[in-house]
């Protein structure tokens, strides 16, 4: 995976930027992740092809970026897939150094149950949204 | 077996599978303009700019339909979303939809369907179907029988349909409380026990406007308008006790909330648009002051996206990207919410004078 290129692992993967952090949400499995800003600078980096091995030799801390990887492929956000493009161009490779923070990915699971119950048949009938069935 | 053309209802229909999902839709609607003109019922409604005219042969639920969906009108133009609500098997639209695979899975449906002109909505356990033509702005509601609809949908009748005529529009329903002054208000967003109703009935109650507390139609453009969709909202005794009032006469609903109109409960001036310029998440504690603190787009967004985006079936990506461009255009606040009705109605009226900027 070090040098492989990274992509999204379906249409389902979707996700909005606000002001430098992003939310992905991942509609196969029901979960969003909120991404603070260096996380959201190497997923571009990501998604644009370029080698994880190659980003995180940009960075102070290079572990945090292949590791950062790893845990997107965990997430079955990412999939490796093909050779990845291991020349970065010098304004990405500038993002990633200047990064304040570390990439950290935070998991709102509980949502996941909700978004993934079908809202029709799975919600609680008495209780309504968003309360889900009592087993 | 003979397959039969569109809207020939003397033959079979195609068998209705993930597979034969478009062809079947193709059959439905090829007889969709006779059988809509067969319907002894109609009601307009213009919603959102667009004029939906709904056809039917159940007196009780076209009586729904006519008191529980907004903007009910008399308009003889043209109307942009046409739909047929009757019970499978009926002349004039005799066909009586079975899914004829083993399992019935709404977001792999959702999925055949997603690049075609297509939306549909299925309960398995009822027998109950949404089918809609966005090309055309035509939709078919069919039952087993005249009741056999789920206990949620006279709060919000035909939802489906209006959210999938406008997705994509830089519109869409969203799942939202409302208050306004003067036409100019907020956005409430919030999961249930947040006191979203509760500040938007209790606001009502003090001369705010309102165009809805459940679903509301959002239109994207220079101004962010919000527009009413549906007449009631709900609210469980508790809560209409902490506004210091009761319906004991009114009956409760599947959730034992009632129902209540908002013309009925609205001291001020109607209105069915407002312009919205602030999105507020509610949040009860129990303190004496009710406290407008800033809140970060992420978290507006995290609020307002998850019930809508899983609430309403297709088109789930628009409805994404719609929350996200909301929560980045509005500015996003946190609304501590106050002990005192009157204390909260009255910080929200001084925050939406001093132009909603907190």
């Amino acid at each position: 995976m070090p040098t492989e290129r990274l992509v999204l692992t379906s249409p389902n993967i979707i996700f909005e930027d606000f002001d430098g952090d992003l939310v992905v949400l991942n509609m196969n499995s029901g979960q969003y992740f909120g991404f603070n800003a260096g996380a959201a600078v190497v997923w571009e980096a990501f998604i644009a092809g370029y080698a994880p091995d190659a980003l995180a030799s940009a960075y102070s801390q290079p572990e945090a970026v292949t590791s950062f990887a790893q845990q997107l492929v965990c997430l079955e956000l990412l999939k490796a897939e093909g050779a990845a493009e291991t020349t970065v161009p010098e304004k990405t490779r500038l993002l990633i150094a200047e990064m304040t923070e570390a990439p950290t990915v935070q998991v709102y699971d509980d949502l996941s149950d909700l978004i993934l119950a079908d809202p029709i048949h799975d919600v609680d009938q008495d209780a309504g949204w968003p309360h889900l069935p009592t087993p | 077996m003979t397959r039969a053309p569109a809207g020939c209802f003397g033959l079979a229909p195609p068998r209705l599978t993930r597979a034969s999902l478009v062809e079947f839709f193709d059959y439905l609607f090829g007889g969709f303009d006779a059988a809509f003109e067969a319907q002894p019922i109609t009601s307009r409604h213009l919603i959102g700019g667009s004029v939906y005219e709904i056809a039917s042969d159940l007196p009780d639920y076209m009586g729904a339909v006519e008191t529980g969906l907004a903007g009910r009108t008399i308009n003889g133009g043209s109307s942009e979303c046409r739909i047929i609500v009757t019970t499978s098997g009926k002349a004039g639209l005799p066909v009586t939809p079975k899914w004829a695979e083993l399992f019935y899975a709404e977001r792999d449906v959702e999925a055949v369907l997603s690049n075609s002109r297509y939306r549909v909505h299925h309960m398995l356990d009822i027998g109950f179907w949404q089918f809609f033509d966005r090309a055309r702005g035509c939709g078919i509601q069919l039952m087993n029988s005249p009741a056999a609809y789920p206990p949620w949908d006279m709060g919000s009748p035909l939802r489906n349909f209006v959210h999938w005529h406008f997705a994509g529009r830089q519109s869409g329903l969203i799942h939202a409380g409302t208050l306004a002054v003067g036409g100019t208000g907020v956005l409430l967003a919030g999961p249930g026990g947040s006191g979203k109703s509760g500040t938007v009935l209790g606001g009502l109650m003090r001369g705010m406007q309102s165009v809805g507390d459940d679903y509301v139609l959002l239109q994207l453009g220079d101004n962010i308008r919000v527009q009413s969709v549906f007449t009631t909202m709900k609210q469980d005794p508790q809560g209409l006790a902490r506004l210091g009032t009761s319906r004991p006469d009114a009956e409760l609903n599947w959730q034992g909330k009632h129902h209540l109109r908002l013309s009925d409960e609205s001291t001020g001036f109607s209105v069915d648009d407002i312009r919205a310029r602030a999105l507020l998440l509610p949040h009860i504690t129990g303190k004496s002051l009710t406290r407008i603190r800033p809140a970060s787009a992420k978290d507006a967004f995290l609020a307002l996206a998850p019930s809508g985006v899983s609430q309403i079936p297709g088109d789930r990506n628009a409805s994404f990207a719609i929350c996200a461009e909301v929560s980045r255009r509005l500015t996003c606040h946190h609304l501590d919410l106050g002990v005192d009705p009157d204390e909260i109605t009255k910080r929200l009226r001084n925050f939406i004078a001093d132009g909603a900027n907190g």
